[in-house]
């Protein structure tokens, strides 16, 4: 008994409080702005950001979209988020010396960029949470990390 | 007896005046111009000059201007929605014998003494519901001051409401619900408080597809008064400007149609008139699925202020495809236009242009381009002011062609960008050097539509496209003479001013840039007099006063809103300036 008191007494802070991959994700996608234009759903939409594609929607793997967050799209609003993209060959083999003069097409860097450690997590929620699956209301939740109003009304 | 009798006089006459010094009177209102001591009204005085004539900091010592005071507001920087990191500041204090009120985004209030160098005497928290609120703000969370009425300081909130707050004790007398947040509305701009007690609200939304209205409340109370629609319903003057689009659900567009009012307006006392400008319709990007003028959106209107009847209106924008809100401030002027004498309506609109209007009729005086670049239309028709490239013959506007976009894939480019020209930062007039002064957002940007092809569902965003990222954005701060239209000089800034203006009568124009650098210009030439480095990013205006004989002037520095959120690309370096939460005031 004095086992089990030690082992619920060690473990309970770490299953209260502990995160999970995930939701390291989750603080990733938070803290690179995704859910500036993606929206904190995922569906994206238009908005100040531009028109956001729907990450729910995508037809990316994991390569894919690793290859998205790091080189971003040029020609569009979404950024680059490695320190590395345009510098080495990872971004389609481009520098950001091959875009000058063309301001329409220029790749644009975010406001936060994200090391491989963070990148890794931040694609593993996409796929974990977001990638195929509908809005829920468990999802609504988890994002605001409380009940809201928001999340009531879906 | 009589000894007793004279002291109960004394008394009572000390009480009335102790009294009276704290209250705002109607006349300190109207008549603000007289007492630059104080700033009780949004833009300082309800004709929206913004001017002080305050000259005791002036062209010659501006120099020695140095910080009296700072305070931190500390407070409400909570998370909100899901999308904003903290609420920003973009308010104008208000001061009045002394004690300076500011707002926080989420609307809290915040009083200072100023004599005991910014000792906060008490916050009021109105406890405004965070993400429900923060959820359908399209541009931060923001709120752009209080003002003051008698014992009371009148104040709004994000998340709708109205609020009456006890100037001494600060403790809230009323509490009164104006917009609908589960429709996707709320409140960012201060209220304007005219004769009567009448509070006038606007209200934004207009990015989750709301109808757009200004709302008259009685202050004591609590009553609406009335209530105008800036959109017409089928079958009032101008629902003909509506029409439907080629999906079913657009015969409804009317009723989502935005129009919103989220910059506070002016008001003439002779006439009794509110001027006020809408926003853009909705959505913003999609003009196919609202073919028509769409009035009385991008528009200046003037209200007849007892019962909110639109007298006249003039529309910068028709069918705008490029979120070109005409919502920002008209300024009331006694000035020469062509020479002649005219009380005018100054107007620096998002479009870029700059307009003159009559103020009586609305009719249009002069309109001419202060940013350094606009190619969306050839010109303003000199008699009209309608857009030289807007098509009679057509109900879905294109502009320049390569202005705009459109459904099918074309994408546009067009100078200024969505965000302007000018947004809400307030411009400022000089009624003494007869100078009309405006920050300028220096910009291009690239437009993608996205066709509305759901129909309008409660609090979802409601923008049919959106911008796309052009090249970097510069800023200004032009000075234009009001009885030709020209521009006489500039003051060419690295980054968009944010901030807006205030002139005084030292020949100072005081500003900032979103970096934080807090500067004075020559009202005259526009050269660069002062600087001081807050390393806080500002978006809000400077306001002056003085106490006890000595001259201030104060600014609040916090950026929020839209600019950290998606412009940091095309202002690069700007994301290494970090937001702050500060009230800074300086003196010499």
């Amino acid at each position: 008994m004095k086992y089990i008191l030690f082992f619920l007494i060690i473990l309970t802070p770490i299953n209260m409080y502990g995160q999970n991959k995930s939701d390291y994700g989750l603080k990733m996608f938070k803290n690179a702005n995704c859910n500036s234009c993606h929206q904190w759903h995922g569906n994206g939409g238009g908005s100040y950001g531009g028109a956001a594609a729907s990450i729910r929607d995508t037809g990316l793997d994991k390569e894919g979209l690793k290859k998205i967050v790091e080189c971003g799209r040029p020609g569009t609003n979404m950024p680059y988020f490695s320190k590395k993209a345009y510098k080495d060959d990872r971004c389609y083999g481009l520098k950001l010396i091959d875009f000058e003069g063309e301001d329409e097409n220029r790749p644009l860097p975010a406001r936060k960029m994200l090391n491989d450690r963070q990148i890794k997590a931040l694609i593993n929620f996409i796929m974990d949470d977001l990638k195929g699956k509908p809005v829920s209301k468990d999802y609504c939740l988890k994002y605001f990390g409380k009940p809201t109003r928001v999340c009531e009304e879906l | 007896m009589i000894r007793i009798f004279l002291t109960l006089i004394f008394a009572i006459s000390i009480s009335f005046v102790a009294n009276a010094e704290t209250e705002t009177s109607w006349n300190d209102i109207s008549k603000a111009e007289k007492s630059p001591e104080n700033w009780v009204t949004h833009h300082g005085t309800l004709d929206g000059k913004r001017y002080s004539r305050l000259k005791q900091i002036n062209k010659k010592n501006v120099k020695k201007l140095r910080v009296a005071f700072t305070a931190a507001l500390g407070g409400d920087r909570t998370p909100g929605g899901a999308w904003w990191k903290y609420g920003g500041l973009e308010g104008t204090p208000v001061v009045e014998d002394g004690m300076m009120y500011v707002t926080d985004g989420w609307g809290s209030v915040y009083k200072f003494d100023i004599r005991q160098n910014g000792k906060k005497l008490w916050r009021m928290d109105p406890d405004p519901d965070h993400d429900y609120a923060g959820n359908i703000t399209c541009c931060g969370v923001n709120n752009r001051g209080a003002v003051l009425y008698k014992d009371k300081v009148v104040s709004h909130t994000i998340d709708g409401r109205l609020i009456i707050t006890n100037k001494e004790t600060g403790e809230i007398e009323q509490d009164i619900t104006i917009a609908d947040l589960s429709i996707g509305e709320s409140i960012s701009a201060a209220p304007l408080v005219i004769k009567g007690g009448q509070v006038i609200t606007g209200i934004a939304g207009g990015e989750y597809g709301i109808r757009g209205y200004l709302n008259s409340t009685n202050i004591e109370t609590g009553k609406q008064n009335w209530r105008t629609y800036t959109i017409p319903a089928p079958g009032e003057p101008g629902s003909e400007t509506w029409k439907q689009g080629p999906e079913a659900h657009s015969k409804d567009a009317w009723l989502h149609g935005g129009g919103s009012t989220w910059v506070t307006g002016t008001y003439d006392e002779d006439s009794n008139t509110i001027f006020w400008g809408s926003g853009n319709p909705g959505p913003d990007w999609d003009n196919e699925y609202r073919p028509g003028d769409n009035l009385y959106s991008n528009s200046a209107l003037a209200l007849d202020a007892d019962t909110g009847k639109i007298k006249w209106y003039f529309q910068y924008t028709p069918n705008d495809p490029y979120d070109f809100d005409g919502v920002n401030e008209l300024t009331i002027v006694n000035t020469k236009i062509f020479g002649k004498k005219t009380k005018a309506l100054l107007h620096a609109d998002r479009n870029g242009f700059a307009y003159a209007l009559d103020a009586e009729s609305g009719k249009f005086l002069w309109g001419t381009p202060f940013v350094k670049k606009l190619d969306w239309t050839t010109g303003l028709d000199k008699y009209t002011g309608r857009p030289m490239s807007y098509d009679a013959n057509k109900d879905v506007q294109k502009y320049v062609p390569a202005s705009s976009s459109g459904r099918g894939g074309k994408e546009g480019m067009s100078c200024p960008g969505n965000m302007g020209g000018k947004n809400w930062q307030p411009t400022a007039y000089d009624p003494d050097r007869k100078r009309y002064y405006i920050p300028v957002i220096e910009s291009c940007a690239g437009h993608v539509t996205v066709a509305q092809k759901e129909a309008w569902k409660a609090r979802a965003l409601y923008f049919g496209g959106g911008p796309k990222m052009g090249p970097q954005i510069r800023g200004s701060v032009a000075s234009m003479d009001p009885n030709t239209g020209k521009i006489v000089a500039k003051f060419d800034m690295f980054y968009p001013n944010l901030a807006g203006l205030l002139a005084t009568k030292g020949g100072l124009i005081f500003s900032a840039s979103p970096e934080g650098s807090v500067f004075a210009l020559d009202s005259d030439n526009l050269k660069e007099l002062w600087r001081f480095e807050t390393n806080h990013g500002t978006n809000a205006p400077p306001i002056t006063f003085s106490v006890d004989g000595k001259q201030y002037v104060a600014i609040l520095a916090g950026l929020g809103g839209v600019w950290p959120q998606w412009f940091n690309s095309t202002t690069p370096g700007l994301e290494n300036v970090e937001s702050g939460n500060m009230l800074f005031v300086f003196s010499l």
